[in-house]
């Protein structure tokens, strides 16, 4: 980002190579809708290539680029036009929660755990749903989510506990 | 409330915060040690667990391959600025010439006064004035992200105006006189719509006489949005010759 900063130009390539796929992930299971979430991801890089001038290397770059795309889509979230969260699993490859070699019904079993984890969290509201993803996907610490939230860390806090406790609970039913 | 429930309720809440390693060293000693006694806060601990890779292990979306295409299409149009013609600039500049000349009087000037100093048309003033002048495009495109070598002024300009531009009622050639009288509006309120893009001005075709009336802009706020040094230095000449 620094060197983008800078003017160079072909930084910006590297920055979306980098992040594309990690935000389309992100805004996909925010949005629930990979038309709208692709169209949010390239909203995503135009502010940053517009904000390049202001943005400080003390920030972040991740905390600064999560904190663009949570509020793209918590604003998408409350157009009165967007419809309820839907399941809506990509097609993929892989199953990386089953190792190699193992059984197919613990392959399979994996693959439905994994659906039903993402389904339960495509139904949880907005921002339990940005913090849970963040801290569980993307890894970010508690006070990275909370500037990409602009919410205190004892919220982030509350708001995972939460979120993680629907979706355990989901997830033993299933068992 | 047992004892027991009572110990498993202060730590509830620290559960997920322990996974995460987000608590202070020493609350984190205590919650460890609550739970080496208590098999139900274990067991809700091993179900938090597994959640993080469940949602980690859901297939990671596919960018798609004209995503970048799409994203640089719309880099460009940001960028790229509206060119007139040649024509087309002359004539707003000799028809926006002719009727300074004719209001100028003291009326003319009042009103023009009234109109700039009107509080809603500070910032409508400012763009206006960035209208005017504009700024040239110097280096041809180039990078992959469509013509970035378009004066990055430009750009912050355009980026300003789209971003904070009042609608204006005025026809789009008045975009380009904005020192004409609005008619009908003797209190200075702009509405309507839209104003034209940023055109292409070349700074050698503007004269001093004409930098000199945009000075009357004297309810400019933001003078970031005259992002052109060239200008912002001749504008400041002018007004120091008197």
């Amino acid at each position: 980002m620094l060197a983008f900063c800078a003017g160079d130009l072909s930084a910006f390539e590297g920055l979306f190579q980098r992040w594309a796929s990690r935000l389309l992930r992100y805004l996909g299971r925010m949005i629930c809708d990979h038309a709208i979430a692709e169209e949010l991801v390239q909203e995503v890089f135009l502010r940053v290539y517009r904000a390049r001038d202001r943005y400080k290397p003390e920030a972040r770059f991740s905390t600064w680029i999560y904190r663009i795309a949570t509020n793209l889509a918590l604003n998408e979230l409350r157009r009165p036009h967007h419809r309820d969260p839907h399941f809506s699993l990509d097609e993929g490859d892989g199953f990386p929660l089953a190792a190699e070699g193992s059984p197919v019904d613990e392959v399979v079993h994996a693959r439905r755990r994994s659906e039903a984890a993402v389904r339960e969290l495509e139904g949880l509201p907005e921002r339990q749903r940005a913090a849970l993803w963040l801290v569980a996907a993307e890894g970010l610490a508690y006070a990275d989510v909370a500037v990409a939230l602009d919410v205190s860390e004892k919220a982030v806090k509350a708001l995972v506990h939460r979120a993680r406790s629907t979706v355990a609970a989901k997830l033993q039913e299933g068992e | 409330m047992s004892e027991s429930e009572a110990a498993c309720a202060t730590v509830a809440d620290d559960l997920s915060a322990l996974l995460d390693g987000e608590l202070a060293e020493e609350r984190e000693v205590a919650v460890r040690g609550h739970l080496e006694s208590c098999r139900d806060c274990t067991a809700r601990v091993a179900a938090l667990r597994r959640v993080d890779p469940a949602l980690a292990a859901a297939p990671a979306p596919e960018v798609p391959a004209d995503l970048r295409a799409r994203l640089d299409a719309r880099l460009s149009s940001e960028t790229r600025p509206l060119r007139e013609s040649a024509a087309g600039r002359r004539r707003q500049a000799d028809s926006a010439a002719g009727r300074r000349r004719q209001a100028d009087s003291a009326a003319g000037r009042r009103r023009r006064a009234r109109w700039f100093t009107h509080p809603a048309m500070g910032f409508a003033a400012a763009a206006a004035l960035a209208l005017y002048v504009g700024v040239r495009a110097v280096q041809p495109p180039v990078g992959p992200v469509g013509p970035i070598g378009v004066d990055e002024t430009e750009s912050r300009i355009a980026g300003t105006l789209h971003e904070s531009m009042t609608p204006s009622s005025q026809p789009e050639s008045r975009a380009l006189d904005p020192l004409a009288p609005s008619p009908g509006s003797a209190s200075g309120s702009i509405t309507g719509s839209e104003w034209a893009p940023v055109a292409e001005v070349d700074l050698d075709d503007v004269s001093d006489e004409e930098l000199a009336m945009a000075l009357e802009f004297d309810t400019i706020e933001d003078l970031e949005v005259i992002a052109n040094l060239d200008l912002l230095e001749r504008l400041l000449e002018i007004e120091e010759a008197g």
